[in-house]
């Protein structure tokens, strides 16, 4: 059969090997046939809810093998899976449950304390999942009530192009951006990484990303299509990397996925030289460059695994792929776009740029979002449309992102389009800042920022974090900065932090960053 | 910085006070030192990292990013322990 929703990922599962193990998260393991029948009990509680096909589920979980779960079942009904992060404040929470019109919640209760309490309950949710509690007004159901129930085993009515998840971003002003995917995207997304990773049933994927964060659906669809495993990663190995690294090697794990940090706190710990990594044949990154030095002494120590760079926005899942031939010299390039997808290179006036001149990434694939939940303002922006001499049109999605073209086709990251900026009329691009501070000996994690100081002033400021054997000083950091640097690009200020803040895939969290500096002053 | 080795109870209230003020910034948080506090979500990973740092400075010892294992920060107990095992062998 075919798959052209998502649940037909596991019904497909099922029929060749329902007694393999498809996710794994501590002490709990889910075969196939077990996370079919869950998810099918899990679609007939909703539907006892009330729920039909189209409605918005919040799915509350952090690492947890609920989300998958919830994933499948709430698809298996029809409905919208819309992951939350249970540890965001409530009043954001709130906010998505609200425009979404959600009326049942999934919790995991252990990880939903303040959620769950008392005062100030989430309006318009009726049924919770997940808990015993007694909660007013709020009908609760366990997960044994749950299971008790007659599994659905029929797929929907439905087609490919059908809303299936909705996942939120924070967008610019605070407001969560909810961003649109269809079963086509995600089944896009899925067949397309097993494939170019070429995923096999006795593949174990190490999935560090909770639900809540685009990079986790590599684990939740792609690594199902291709009948592996996926080993959750629980939120105690996520935060103690000793642990970490004896799981990971313990796990067997064959294919990793994370952002560059994790890896980097893994090597720093000398977990490749303490445990055995035998196993592993791909360590994929996204999210941000992988500092060069770092990314050098981890494939020296991993000869036997190959490297890639993943990258793409959550609005088009990924879009490009670079397998590294070597250990690379200079920085890595985003790569190549992937299979059913095509790019252009754009200037501000929306003009396609010649060879080698650097611009905006624009893409169209079968993978990019349906567009923004409620936003037809953003939608409008979001998308570059062009029209074929035939009147057919084409509509690209703008990453955001500036690049160039090199000529062997490969593209070159050079920053996000709002980090370019002025400082005291000169161009400063603060990627290429950041880069230049990891490049001094001693320097661990390097992030810029630059407030408004008023009307046409920004002050650029490098917060910097230093290794314990190697701490340079403040000014020898300037001093050395000032010889790779124009001198309008050598941070004004650099204050030393003991570490960096970062969201929870540990990619660093720039608005928390420059709250901070703000909480300060 | 420990200018006497102070007594057990000590040790498990000013981990607890730190986690209170200045972690979870929850004055009025229920904790006790046998409750998990990295599942239960008193700490995300930037809190774990906090802590670490405190208990680093204030009880003058040096943790070792390979000693990040569960078993010792599971909860204030298993901290206490920890220190406790540090500050002997040094």
């Amino acid at each position: 059969m075919r798959s052209y929703l998502i649940p037909h990922i596991v019904a497909n599962a099922v029929e060749r090997v329902p007694d393999h193990v498809a996710f794994k998260h501590g002490a709990d393991a889910l075969s196939y046939e077990a996370l079919w029948t869950e998810a099918g009990c899990l679609a007939r509680a909703l539907h006892e809810m009330g729920a039909r096909k189209g409605d918005r589920i919040g799915a509350c979980f952090g690492r947890s093998i609920k989300s998958a779960v919830a994933l499948y079942g709430i698809t298996l009904l029809g409905c919208v899976y819309v992951p939350l992060d249970p540890k965001s404040p409530k009043s954001r929470i709130r906010s998505i449950a609200s425009s979404c019109d959600m009326s049942i919640l999934l919790v995991d209760e252990m990880q939903t304390r303040s959620l769950l309490s008392e005062e100030g309950g989430l309006d318009g949710v009726k049924h919770l999942v997940g808990t015993n509690r007694v909660i007013g007004g709020v009908k609760c159901w366990s997960w044994a009530d749950v299971a008790s129930l007659k599994p659905i085993a029929d797929l929907p009515k439905g087609v490919d192009g059908d809303l299936a998840y909705i996942l939120h971003t924070s967008g610019t002003t605070g407001v969560p951006k909810g961003i649109m995917h269809s079963h086509y995207s995600a089944l896009s997304f899925a067949s397309l990484a097993a494939e170019l990773y070429d995923l096999q049933s006795d593949d174990v994927f190490g999935l560090h990303s909770p639900a809540f964060f685009d990079a986790s659906m590599m684990g939740y669809l792609s690594v199902p299509y291709a009948m592996g495993r996926s080993i959750i990663i629980p939120e105690l190995y996520a935060q103690m990397v000793g642990s970490l690294a004896k799981l990971f090697s313990d796990e067997k794990i064959t294919i990793w996925y994370s952002v560059p940090y994790v890896l980097i706190q893994l090597l720093e710990i000398g977990a490749f030289e303490k445990y055995d990594y035998e196993h592993l044949n791909w360590l994929l990154y996204m999210g941000e460059p992988f500092p060069l030095g770092q990314l050098r002494q981890l494939m020296e120590r991993l000869p036997h695994v190959r490297f890639s760079n993943v990258y793409g926005p959550t609005e088009t899942n990924q879009c490009t792929y670079y397998h590294l031939p070597d250990i690379p010299s200079e920085d890595v390039p985003l790569g190549y776009v992937w299979g059913n997808s095509s790019y252009k290179v754009v200037d501000r006036d929306d003009h396609e740029v010649s060879g080698g001149e650097e611009g905006e990434l624009v893409i169209r694939s079968a993978t990019t979002m349906l567009g923004y939940w409620k936003r037809p303002d953003l939608n409008e922006k979001a998308f570059y449309t062009e029209t074929t001499d035939t009147g057919q049109t084409e509509k690209y999605y703008r990453t955001g992102d500036r690049v160039r073209v090199d000529q062997e086709d490969r593209i070159h990251y050079l920053g996000r389009a709002d980090r370019q900026l002025k400082i005291r009329g000169n161009r400063v691009e603060l990627l290429e800042v950041e880069s230049a501070i990891l490049a001094i000996p001693g320097v661990r994690e390097a992030a810029c920022v630059a407030p408004k100081m008023g009307e046409d002033r920004r002050l650029l400021i490098a917060l910097v974090s230093l290794e314990l054997e190697l701490s340079p000083s403040v000014e020898e950091i300037k001093q050395l900065l000032a010889t790779t640097l124009p001198g309008y690009a050598v941070p004004e200020e650099i204050r030393v932090v003991k570490q960096l803040p970062r969201n929870p895939t540990g990619k660093v969290d720039y608005r928390k960053l420059t709250l901070s500096l703000t909480e300060t002053e | 910085m420990l200018q006497r080795m102070r007594g057990e109870e000590t040790m498990r209230e000013i981990i607890i006070t730190e986690i209170k003020t200045s972690i979870a910034r929850d004055q009025e948080m229920d904790l006790t030192p046998e409750e998990d506090i990295l599942t239960t979500g008193v700490l995300d990973s930037l809190g774990v990292m906090k802590l670490v740092s405190f208990i680093q400075e204030q009880f003058s010892i040096a943790i070792d990013p390979g000693e990040m294992v569960i078993e010792n920060f599971i909860n204030v107990l298993a901290m206490e322990s920890f220190i406790k095992s540090k500050l002997a062998s040094a």
